[in-house]
This record gives structure tokens, sequence and C-alpha cells, in this order.
């Protein structure tokens, strides 16, 4: 994937662990919903945030791949 | 959930007379975990074991034929099913099939690799696992007999099925989930493991897990 | 929520910088500074990522994120007050990801990692001979109750005592360094986690920040009770340098002797609870 879609996964998966925040708040119901949605949202928002971070614009070296 | 303080709020009860299937925040977790697992053993292409050639520093990847796969493919999609099968039913005698099923389907998913070795391994299995289906329908049995229901909701709460059905219960699931066995052996680094070996981990530990919420339950 | 979560990654990467910095004071080293894990995660994080070609995929990836996935929910269980049970099955659920991390990249040495990993089931039976004394003694499994019962009878850690051992052997078996982390034994490289580089590997060590501050967190609620939560840190960090003199002192047990130690410790607990529950 390019450097742009991995931002757009972590801006959406983001925004919707910024809104289970405020969850209570807002009143949502029954109350264990949030938490399934924070519990699915976070691991990607971990892996998404590092591999925009980590991708590259330009083109890297090949990896030593042995002779 | 039955008023126990054990594993969380009921949250989706299915009757069928008077088998009663239900989810509890604990089995909805495993019911989900479960789920996931399946869906990854569908879509996932298998590991390509890599090995060491003894002695030397030399390393060569395994090649894996189709139609072992496809069949590894099918039992671990099975034995994924029979687990879902496992966590939400609410009758002992269903979650006793269900685990049997379990065991049957972990042999497939090993017997399934085209080695000499791992099928002689496979026969093992199928034997510990027969030995364990005596005490797991064998604690069924000692519960229907005591208690003259087998439906965990009738049961729940109320302390009546002896301890001694409960204890083969739990060394049937100690039988029939393989995964400690198969790991004693030294069959787990001839056959490719990922995502179908992973499927028989799965099985038997979440079978564990429910017939631990059992035994605490009924 | 995720207000909660992030603080606890961060501070339970700062503990395993305390754990190594404490280590290796008790060995005579100056040690790394006390944040060098949360550097250590950053620097994963940018370093260049691929997919081995022998991984078995989409589940390579997969397995990184249910790390994670798990102990968060773990996360919301201990703070939530939930059920001991649940947290008793997320751990037997991290159990099946480290399997799937050896399995998964077609390493031998991962795969040895994740042998490893499935013949100390019996770090498990400790735990659940925790599970089934606090049942024994406070008759409820809901960590609320356990809190509420602490309120009215005092810390379970001076009644119950053995069942906190159990659990200190649990949250010791998990430990980096520690006498019974034989999954990350060095013979074979870096066990399961082996071919799990760059943000794979970051990510993994963000799940493992949160899976020391939940079993950490779980012991104080349990034994100690509920306190405000500077109080509850200071905890915390007292028993994880407890843990670091226990990581320092012992040598990494073989496979076998692990394992047997294991089950010598389930065994002596369970004659306990069966007294406690024929007495008591």
């Amino acid at each position: 994937m390019k450097k742009e879609s991995y931002l757009i996964v972590t801006i959406i998966t983001a925004i919707i662990l910024g809104v289970a925040a405020f969850a209570v708040p807002i009143g949502v119901e029954p109350g264990w919903v949030p938490v399934i949605v924070v519990v699915l949202t976070f691991p990607v928002f971990v892996l998404a945030l590092f591999l925009w971070w980590n991708a590259s614009n330009i083109e890297g070296d090949f990896p030593f791949t042995g002779y | 959930m039955f008023n126990l303080p054990i594993e969380g709020e009921e949250l989706f009860v299915l009757e069928f007379g008077d088998i009663v299937n239900y989810f509890s925040l604990y089995t909805t977790t495993l019911f989900l975990f479960a789920t996931a697992f399946i869906i990854i053993a569908i879509i996932a292409r298998p590991e390509r074991q890599t090995d060491i050639v003894f002695g030397t520093d030399a390393v060569y990847t395994k090649e894996i034929n189709p139609d072992n796969l496809r069949f590894q493919r099918f039992m671990a999609i099975a034995c994924g099913l029979a687990t879902l099968g496992a966590v939400c039913s609410g009758d002992l005698f269903n979650f006793c099939l269900f685990t049997a099923l379990i065991g049957i389907t972990n042999i497939g998913i090993v017997a399934g690799v085209n080695n000499r070795y791992v099928l002689n391994a496979a026969y093992n299995y199928g034997i510990v696992a027969m030995v364990a289906t005596t005490f797991l329908f064998g604690g069924a049995a000692t519960a229907l007999g005591t208690c003259g229901t087998l439906s965990i909701w009738e049961l729940a709460g109320l302390g009546m099925v002896p301890l001694a059905a409960k204890m083969f219960l739990v060394l049937g699931v100690m039988g029939e989930g393989m995964a400690p066995f198969y790991i004693a052996k030294a069959e787990i680094t001839r056959a490719p493991g990922a995502p179908y070996v992973l499927m028989i981990h799965v099985s038997s530990l979440l079978i564990f897990l429910r017939i631990i919420e059992i035994i605490l339950t009924v | 929520m995720i207000t909660l979560i992030l603080p606890a990654v961060f501070i339970g990467l700062l503990f395993h910088g305390i754990h190594r910095k404490v280590i290796a004071r008790i060995q005579g080293r100056p040690g790394p500074p006390i944040w060098q894990e949360i550097l250590h995660t950053l620097k994963f994080s940018f370093k260049q990522t691929w997919i081995p070609k022998t991984a078995s995929m989409p589940m390579y990836v997969f397995i990184v994120a249910v790390s994670i996935a798990i102990w968060t929910g773990a996360f919301y269980i201990v703070f939530s007050g939930g059920s001991l049970l649940l947290l008793f099955a997320v751990f037997m659920l991290h159990k099946i990801t480290e399997h799937g991390l050896g399995l998964s990249s077609g390493s031998p040495y991962g795969k040895f990692g994740a042998i490893r990993s499935v013949m100390s089931a019996a770090s498990e039976i400790p735990l659940f001979a925790t599970i089934a004394g606090i049942y024994v003694v406070t008759g409820s499994l809901m960590i609320s109750d356990i809190t509420k019962y602490q309120e009215i009878h005092g810390p379970l850690l001076i009644h119950a005592f053995p069942i906190a051992i159990a659990l200190y052997i649990v949250i010791l078996s998990k430990m980096h360094y520690g006498p019974f982390s034989i999954i990350e034994a060095k013979e074979i490289v870096s066990g399961n986690r082996t071919e799990h580089f760059g943000v794979w590997r970051a990510g993994l060590e963000v799940a493992y920040a949160l899976k020391t501050f939940v079993l950490l967190a779980a012991f104080v609620l349990l034994f100690i009770g509920a306190l405000p939560w500077y109080l509850m840190l200071l905890a915390m960090l007292i028993l994880l340098v407890s843990l670091s003199f226990v990581c320092a002192f012992t040598p990494m047990l073989s496979p076998f002797d692990a394992v047997a130690m294991q089950t010598v410790i389930t065994g002596i607990l369970a004659v306990y609870i069966i007294f406690l529950g024929v007495m008591g």
C-alpha cells in the first residue's frame, strides 16, 4: 500500500477511537459496545500508524537476499 | 449469567425446546476468537516451512502439495465450526459431541500431511482421542444419571453434578484437544504449521476454557 | 478509554526498561537507561519492514494485531471489574498468539519457540489454581466483588498467601529474562519472535507492554485491593522490582526443568485448595 493509504487508515481509526473515548457522555448503550470497538480498532491504529511513518516516498535499496 | 458471579452478563439466548443455547460475555469472546481464526484458515496461504539440512549450513524450503492443502484446509474449517458449536452449546451432551468432533477433525488435519512419520503419529492421536471419548461421554452419562437432565441452563448454580462426572469431563476434554500431545512429539517440526496446525491449538484451548466455565457453573 | 490505553502502553514499556535496569545493576552492569524500551519500540517502528517469502499471509500480520487486541480487552476487563475467568481466557489466547507467531513465519527457530510455548502450558495451570482458590475464598470471580471483599476482610495477600504466590509465578513466567521464559532463550535466536521484525516487532512490543501492565495491575487489585492511582502504580513498581530480583538471580531453566517446576507448584496449590474447600 501507499503511504497515503496508511495515513487514511490511521486517521479513520484515530477518529473512531476518539469518538469511542466520549461514548459514555454521548450515552451509547449497552456499555460494552465502545469496548468492542476499541479492541477492534486499536491494533489497526497502532500498526497503520507505524506503517505510515515507516513507509518511504523514495525507492529504497534492495535487501540483501544471499549469494 | 444465571445469577452466578462467574462469567459476566448474559447477551443472547436461543431456545430449541429444552435445549437452550446461550451466549454470555465469556462464551461470546471465545466465539469471536474462533470465528476470526476460521476466516484466517479460509483465506491464508500456508507457510512454506524452511528446514535446516542436518549437520550443514544449508536451508531448504518445503513444497506444499495442493491436494493435501485442500484436505487440510477443509479439516481446519470443520474443526473451527465444531469449536463454534462447542463454545456456544447449552447442553452437556451437545458439548461432548462437538468436542468428539474436534478430536476427529484434529486427527484429519495431521493425517493430511504426506509423510509416513506424521501419519503414524496421527494413529497415536486417534487412540488417545478414542480413549478420551469414553471419559467424555461417561462424564455426561454420570451427570444425566444423577440429575436427570443435561441442560446447563437447568443445572446452573445447583451444584448437583457430582465431582467424579466433572473430573471425567475434564479428562475427556484434555484427551480430545490434542495440542499438548501433538507438541510432545516431534511431528510438529515435520508437518507444515500455520494456519492449519494452529487450528488444532485454537480448538484445544477453547474447549478447555469452555469446560472450565461448565464445571464452575453446573 | 483510549486516554487510558496509551498511558498504559508507555508505563508498560517504562516498566520493561526499569526491569532491565534493575537486573543490570544487580549483575554489576551499568544497564540501559530506563526509557530504553520506549526508544526500542520507536526504533523498530522506523525500520524497513517487509514480509518473509515463506510466511503464511495474512496470518503473519493478523497474529500481531490479535496480540494487541486481546491485551487491550484484558485492560478493560481488569479496570472495569469484569470476570476473572475472562482474564484467564485472555491469558490462554495469548498462548495461541505466541504459538501462531512462531508457526506463521516458516522459520525453524520460530517453530521451536512456538513448541516451547505450548510445552510450558503448565505456566497457565497455576493461574487456574489462583482462580479456583479465589473462588473458594471470596465466593465470586468478578474483580469488582473481590475488591469489595478485601475492603471488608483485608487484603487477600495475607489470608490467601499461597494463591498470591501462584499468580506471582504466573507473572514471573511471562517476564523477560526470567527463569521460565524458555520461549525466548537465545539458543533459538529470539524464539517465536525471530521473524517478526520492524513494524511487526514494534506492534508486539506494544502488546507486551500492555500485558505487563495488566498482569501487574491484576495482582495488585486481586491481592492488595483497590488503591488510588499513584499508590497503585507504586505497588506495581515494587512488585516489578521484586520480580526483577528473581530474574537477576536465577538462570534460565532448561525446558524440562521449567515445566517440572511449574507442575510441582501447581500440585502443591491443588492440595492447598482442596484443603481450603474441605476445611473452610
